[in-house]
């Protein structure tokens, strides 16, 4: 197996909701990484993902990832939320991504859509590597997106991004995607709200609705 | 020759262009068209609906591909209409059209969750305790384990568990509850089972097998018009909207048909065109209102005087001047008009009107000799005689099968034409005493205080000698009825008007000034509205809703409209009537699911309570009541008889019998009768000998104390937090024991009087509840609050039933996909949580007596037992009678350890005891035969065996189907024949042709089914008129089931007649009291107004559902908003689009403005419910995150909702009961000066440092 699928293969499994398999893993994970993907330049953060979450309380770190990823559509790790949206479109593309995995000779034998990234992950990992960069690099703007409103929380699941963007485009060290200081004054509130004037017809008008980092809830606590 | 060899006989030459060159022919690739194709194509296309909260009940295209749901669209097969009647497709709306992204979107709930707080406890308690049940008990018996978890409610920290996992704690927990308080202290809260009925009765099922408590809803949502029971002994029934298209001339009222009824109002449109006249009667420029040909504005709760002016001109001129033949005949035979009521001694003239005459309050009972309380009098026409009527409820249980509304005389059974005014015929005109609310004052409505608030009128009356020796003096209520809307009888009467310009109630000039509408106006709606009735029978209608049902006086309103289309003979009548059409969304086959969603085949009777006292009891609601009896109060009332506060007079309901109670006894009551049986006394004499020495108390007098606290609440297919539940604040604070919003004191903080019946403690409890249990299949509001919430199957992965009232189909919920993730149905859900109580229960519970305490019911005998005045036991007013002076008591035998046999198979007590609906009943052993044939019958288990099966939604739905006669002609006719034997009357017709009938799940699934025609409604499905309420009661002459079994103007209950509403009237709404404590005390530095708090059904969501949905959002502004308009937003200092924050005593919401000349000043519109979950920022006065509608809400309760044991004020579970209304409540507005978003971790939303 090639290192960096192997490598891909650790941040699938990282990804996913920590139960007690993954917990009891662990150790092996780490073994694997430090022992063969030490040369790639994505181990580092895995590896201190690794360390930080092994010593946590399991209910605490189910708690995390919860409050992570499973309360809104921000930095919910499902692909085509970010792309689609609430948009009909993502039936169809779910559909695709699930013939994708079908032609390779693979069907999703749990529960889970095909457009869930650890799943998405796994499967890149089986592929050739030229075929899961170029897969990689195409889910880039996603990852960088949510690895932005990731390190805008300080959560520890930044690094396993920060391991996907090393792998996916060899422009390490770049920074995430470029962060705005967070700014609530009425007058920032209102512009984020605010609709662009129709114009039917102008040439090159940009669709206001498609922009996949547009608004997004920014709390749902309660 | 060479001519035809030259011609191609079977080709053409494919040209390169054609159409003049408008079209061209190419041969290139077309291959990428194949991508587009794919786009669109599907592997099949599943029928199913939207199940909860909508009333349309639209059929639904759901396109499957790959086991994934890829959209919908509506479906547009539906049975035809018959000719002249546009169809009902299209049906649907843009809410609909989006639901599909919620299976897959980020807010589906896709694992079993528990706060993690409480799964560390019961992991270490577990690990301790080889005992579920005693792990349980080991966290909630100890208080600081039991805080723990419970002040973290919505504060996050939700994990994922296994269903096994959970479904044991909540097992055990229910376990404990049983064991420990008794299962009514296990509630459940669902309502709407219309839409998805198999889903609601699932969890029924379960709670009614264990004992367990299900809450009502109708009343709670302020849906339920009281005043339809009060009028005609029926919950709702109302026509379809089809029906709309045969009225001539249409009200809208308080109802905003294309915003809320939006798949039903082309009708609305296709009427207009047909010629139809449309009349709007909204206090904003509602979307409703671009219907109009009239649009009439009134002052927001105002409507009642608007209809009395209505039905003042109506007597006036079409039954007083000029009586027009249909009208006088109309409600002669179907209202109580002729009907004679006895003048009691009140009031400075010195009568009043007081009962109904009774058969037996003359010497002899008019020759009655069963139930002569219960059979009312009226003057024959021809002789003067005296007579009972046949019809009147009496008639109904006395077995004389004269139950109907021939015009014959009850005792010889001769025709006999009833006198409905007694002028000419009359002894004496009486000076009668009416009560007028119209000049009360209050701060933000204008009175009319020309008048006193006593007025005399004179009423024709004749004398009576009664058996007890005494002569009175009685009137009809026809002539009492003119006599109080003011019309002038030639009585030389200085009280009654002579024009309309006179400033006299009711007339158009005495409204003007209280609503705003110009009384030129209201005599051109009331004139052209009844001449439409007189030309075409009754072929006027008005749609009326929320707008006007939502008020504390709702039920003014509602019979001041109800008195106008009675008095124009438009109820029961093709294109006429009332089309109240909010909430109850009609359970069309309830007959069948009666039994599976309350176990009546296992276990009876269930426990069901009624949900408005229920929360205003448990979440302390009226520990903060400020309205006080005597402000409500009749002035021809005694005030030192009607004493105490509003919870006072629930319990007193609850101690007669009047409304359920729950928890019901202040002890076990598997205790009580384990203690009755060990004294070796019967439990039931046991019970009441207890109760009468005060050895033993109901519940309902000591609400906070920890033994009588509701312990384990499951809500499913509902956001009680996040939409519905008033007193959001106090809900959170009593309730659940987490951070709240409540700004007011309670009364013993504020040194108040207090109530006298209940036991007030200090301090207040907090958490009450040790386990709340929501399932759904989104993240709401209530799932925050959640301890355990458990994912449900979408409304596209469940199979299940729909109805509505809105069409006459029935129609399916199906199972296109698999349920996502860990999801299950509602029926899958109860099951497994069936099956795990039935593990946990051996050792602790076994077969166990259970004495269930039990309202006099409507529809039952027990609706006869309290007849003429009221009596409290408790008071020595009179013994207790177990189900005449008191509730009923009834020993159930459950047997825990088979609870889940028991869900999952059809039980022995329908072969034995039959089904019924509505106080009809028939033998139902021939389809329990059919079900175990067509379900499979169960091969072993203990109790079960050779049972029908009934282990998956769809085996339950042919259960609903095959036991309901809607669904089952067999049934239909059986039920029908047993109407017959009461009535003494033909109706099998109805359902003759139907007989072989019978509509199966897979029927459905193929195309909607229309209903068969059944005695559970009052209207037909039929080839010549549309569905409309009331038809069998006109048509066939079947009573409705009131008193006099004939539509009521009047209400002679003493309670009616102590609250001024023995007659319709205008009542100003109430003071509430919430805003003059907190206004202008904590500044933040802009303008404070002070507007009235209107909630109304919104354009972009179906209550909470699709507020969250980003569709809808984008659509909307994208979060909560609040409408006002330009001048009160001048005054605040507001523009469009500012933060504002809206609170009060009650707790606080913040929202954007949308200023608009829509809405009228003085009045704040929040669209209900928008949630605290999406883009909601921090509160400025509470410090926590915004708060919703609720917030700003408490709910009142009223004590002539409470009335019971009397005929059709008797209870019924979402019949009657109080009302949580909400409309009358006032808020301070002000613009925000700081927008924090509260972000961070979950601890720190509790503790930002700003407020006010």
């Amino acid at each position: 197996m090639d290192t960096r699928s192997l490598l891909l293969k650790v941040v699938a499994a990282a990804l996913h909701y920590p139960g007690p398999e993954l917990r009891a893993a662990l150790p092996e994970l780490r073994t694997a990484v430090a022992a063969r993907c030490g040369a790639l330049r994505g181990a580092a953060p895995v590896e201190r993902f690794l360390s930080e979450v092994e010593p946590m309380e399991l209910l605490r770190w189910q708690a995390e990832y919860v409050a992570t990823f499973d309360r809104g559509r921000a930095r919910s790790l499902y692909l085509f939320e970010h792309v689609h949206g609430e948009s009909r479109a993502r039936g169809a593309a779910m559909v695709e991504l699930g013939r994708l995995y079908a032609a390779h000779g693979y069907r999703m034998d749990t529960r889970e859509l095909p457009d869930y990234l650890p799943a998405f992950l796994e499967f890149l990992s089986l592929l050739d590597w030229e075929e899961a960069a170029r897969w990689l690099e195409g889910a880039a703007d996603v990852l960088d997106a949510i690895r932005a409103r990731l390190a805008a929380d300080a959560s520890r699941y930044t690094l396993l991004f920060e391991a996907l963007a090393e792998l996916a485009g060899g422009e390490a060290g770049l920074p995430a995607a470029p962060l705005v200081e967070r700014d609530d004054s009425p007058a920032a509130l209102d512009e984020a709200w605010a609709e662009p004037a129709v114009d039917f017809g102008a040439p090159g008008a940009a669709c206001a609705g498609c922009d996949p980092a547009g608004p997004v809830s920014p709390g749902c606590g309660g | 020759m060479s001519h035809f060899l030259d011609r191609l006989l079977f080709f053409r030459k494919v040209k390169g262009e054609f159409a003049g060159g408008h079209g061209q022919t190419t041969r290139e690739d077309r291959a990428w068209e194949e991508a587009y194709r794919q786009r669109w194509q599907h592997d099949k296309v599943v029928r199913s609906t939207h199940g909860v909260n909508c009333t349309g009940s639209c059929s639904w295209k759901i396109y499957v591909k790959d086991g994934l749901v890829t959209w919908e669209t509506q479906q547009t097969d539906y049975p035809r209409t018959r000719p002249d009647l546009p169809n009902h497709e299209p049906r649907g709306c843009p809410r609909g059209a989006s639901y599909s992204w919620y299976l897959y979107s980020a807010n589906r709930l896709k694992h079993p969750m528990v706060r993690a707080r409480l799964l560390r406890l019961w992991r270490e308690a577990r690990a301790a305790n080889a005992d579920p049940v005693a792990a349980w008990a080991s966290i909630v018996e100890d208080p600081a384990k039991a805080r723990e978890y419970k002040a973290r409610r919505g504060l996050g920290g939700l994990v994922r568990a296994g269903w096994e996992e959970v479904n044991e704690i909540i097992a055990a927990a229910n376990v404990y509850t049983a064991k420990r308080y008794g299962p009514d202290r296990i509630i459940g809260f669902s309502p709407i089972p219309a839409m998805s009925m198999v889903s609601y009765a699932a969890g029924s099922r379960y709670l009614s097998l264990i004992g367990g408590v299900c809450l009502s809803f109708y009343d709670w949502y302020c849906d339920l018009p009281p005043s339809s029971p009060m009028t005609w002994g029926e919950q709702t029934d109302v026509p379809e909207s089809a029906d709309w298209y045969n009225a001539k001339f249409i009200m809208m009222w308080g109802s905003n048909v294309p915003q809320t009824r939006t798949p039903d109002a082309h009708f609305m449109t296709e009427a207009r065109y047909n010629g139809t006249k449309i009349v709007v009667c909204s206090p904003d420029y509602a979307e409703a209102t671009k219907f109009a040909d009239l649009w009439l504005s009134p002052k927001q709760g105002t409507d009642a005087a608007l209809a009395m002016a209505l039905g003042h001109v109506v007597l006036k001129e079409f039954h007083v001047e000029r009586p027009t033949p249909y009208f006088v005949d109309y409600c002669r035979r179907y209202t109580d008009m002729p009907m004679l009521v006895e003048l009691e001694p009140g009031g400075p003239g010195g009568l009043t009107p007081g009962r109904y005459l009774r058969a037996s309050d003359l010497d002899g009972a008019c020759g009655q000799n069963g139930h002569a309380d219960w059979k009312t009098l009226a003057c024959a026409e021809a002789d003067d005689r005296i007579v009972a009527p046949q019809g009147s409820i009496g008639f109904r249980w006395d077995k004389s099968g004269r139950w109907n509304l021939e015009e014959r005389d009850g005792t010889s059974g001769e025709e006999v034409r009833l006198r409905l005014s007694l002028i000419g015929a009359h002894d004496k005109v009486a000076e009668v005493a009416f009560p007028y609310f119209g000049g009360v004052a209050h701060e933000f409505f204008s009175a009319n205080g020309a008048s006193p608030e006593i007025l005399l009128r004179k009423v024709p009356a004749r004398r009576v000698r009664l058996a007890d020796g005494r002569e009175v003096l009685a009137a009809t209520v026809f002539d009492l009825l003119v006599a109080h809307y003011g019309v002038d009888r030639g009585l030389d009467d200085p009280g009654t008007a002579k024009t309309y310009e006179d400033d006299m109630p009711y007339t158009p000039a005495w409204q003007e000034p209280i609503t705003g509408v110009k009384a030129a106006d209201v005599i051109r709606v009331a004139r052209e509205f009844a001449d439409n009735a007189a030309r075409t029978e009754g072929r006027s209608m008005v749609i009326l809703g929320a707008g006007l049902n939502h008020w504390y006086h709702m039920d003014m309103n509602y019979r001041g409209i109800i008195n106008l289309l009675m008095m124009c003979g438009c109820i029961g009548q093709s294109g006429g009537g009332w089309a109240h059409y909010v909430g109850q969304e009609k359970l069309r086959p309830q007959a069948g699911w009666l039994p599976v969603a309350f176990a009546l085949d296992w276990v009876r009777p269930p426990r069901q309570m009624n949900g408005t006292s229920f929360f205003y009891a448990h979440t302390d609601q009226w520990r903060y009541e400020k309205l006080k009896v005597d402000e409500i109060l009749s002035p021809l009332a005694d005030p030192q008889r009607w004493q105490g506060s509003l919870i006072d007079f629930n319990v007193r309901a609850e101690r007669m019998g009047w409304l359920p109670s729950a928890p019901q006894l202040d002890r076990n009551p598997l205790e009580v009768v384990r203690a009755a049986r060990a004294a070796g006394r019967d439990p039931k004499e046991y019970v009441v000998e207890q109760l009468r020495a005060g050895t033993l108390r109901m519940a309902c007098e000591d609400p906070d104390h920890p033994d009588n606290f509701p312990r384990n609440l499951f809500v499913w297919r509902s956001n009680l937090l996040g939409s519905s539940g008033k007193g959001h604040e106090y809900f959170l604070k009593h309730f659940l024991g987490t951070s709240d919003g409540v700004q007011g004191r309670d009364l013993g903080e504020d040194g108040a009087q207090r109530p006298t019946e209940v036991v007030w403690r200090e301090p207040a409890p907090e958490g009450k509840l040790d386990l709340l249990v929501t399932i759904d299949f989104r993240m709401s509001t209530t799932c925050l609050y959640s301890d355990i919430v458990l994912p449900t199957a979408t409304w596209y992965e469940k199979d299940d039933l729909n109805t509505s009232d809105m069409h006459p189909f029935i129609h399916p919920l199906s199972e296109a996909v698999d349920p996502a993730w860990e999801s299950r149905s509602d029926w899958e859900i109860f099951k497994g949580i069936a099956a795990a109580f039935s593990r946990a229960a051996e050792g602790h519970l076994g077969l166990e007596e259970d004495i269930v305490a039990v309202p006099l019911l409507h529809d039952t005998p027990a609706e006869l037992a309290q007849p003429k005045d009221v009596r409290d036991w408790k008071k020595g007013e009179c013994d207790p009678i177990p189900g005449r002076t008191m509730p009923g008591f009834a020993v159930v035998e459950r047997d825990y350890p088979a609870t889940y046999r028991r869900f999952v198979s059809v039980g022995p007590l329908l072969d034995k005891l039959g089904n019924a609906v509505k106080g009809v009943s028939w033998e139902t052993a021939g389809e329990i035969q059919g079900l175990g044939e067509l379900n499979g019958r169960h091969a072993a288990g203990e109790g079960v065996e050779g049972r029908p099966r009934m282990e998956t939604a769809i085996q339950a739905a042919e259960t609903i189907l095959s036991l309901a006669p809607e669904t089952n002609g067999e049934v239909a006719v059986k039920a029908w024949a047993a109407l017959e034997r009461v009535t003494g009357r033909e109706h099998a017709h109805l359902a003759a042709p139907k007989r072989d009938t019978r509509i199966r799940f897979r029927d459905i699934q193929a195309q909607p089914r229309k209903i068969i025609t059944a005695p559970t409604w009052s209207g037909i499905e039929s080839e010549e008129v549309c569905y409309n309420a009331g038809w069998t009661n006109v048509h066939e002459r079947i009573p409705w089931r009131t008193l006099t079994g004939r539509q009521q103007f009047y209400q002679d209950h003493e309670w009616m007649r102590a609250f001024g509403e023995g007659f319709a009237q205008y009542r100003p709404p109430v003071n509430t009291r919430t805003w003059q404590n907190i206004a202008e005390r904590r500044p933040n530095g802009n303008r404070e107004i002070v507007l009235n708090w209107i909630t109304p059904h919104q354009k972009w969501g179906i209550h909470s559902t699709y507020s969250d949905n980003l569709l809808m959002l984008t659509l909307s502004r994208g979060g909560p908003i609040v409408w006002i308009s330009e001048v009160d937003a001048r005054k605040a200092g507001i523009v469009d689009n500012d933060w504002i924050e809206v609170f009060n005593v009650n707790g606080a919401v913040v929202a954007r403005a949308v200023v608009s000349q829509r809405v009228r000043e003085g009045m704040a519109m929040m669209y209900h419910a928008q949630e605290r979950i999406v883009n909601t920022p921090g509160s400025e006065i509470t410090g926590a995150r915004g708060g919703i509608h609720n917030s700003v809400t408490r709910a009142v309760v009223k004590p002539t909702h409470m009335i019971g044991g009397y005929a059709q004020q008797s209870y019924g579970f979402n019949y009657y009961g109080t009302v949580g209304s909400n409309r009358d409540e006032f808020v301070v507005v002000r613009k925000m000066a700081r927008v924090d978003w509260l972000e961070g971790d979950d601890t720190s939303i509790l503790s930002q440092g700003y407020t006010r």
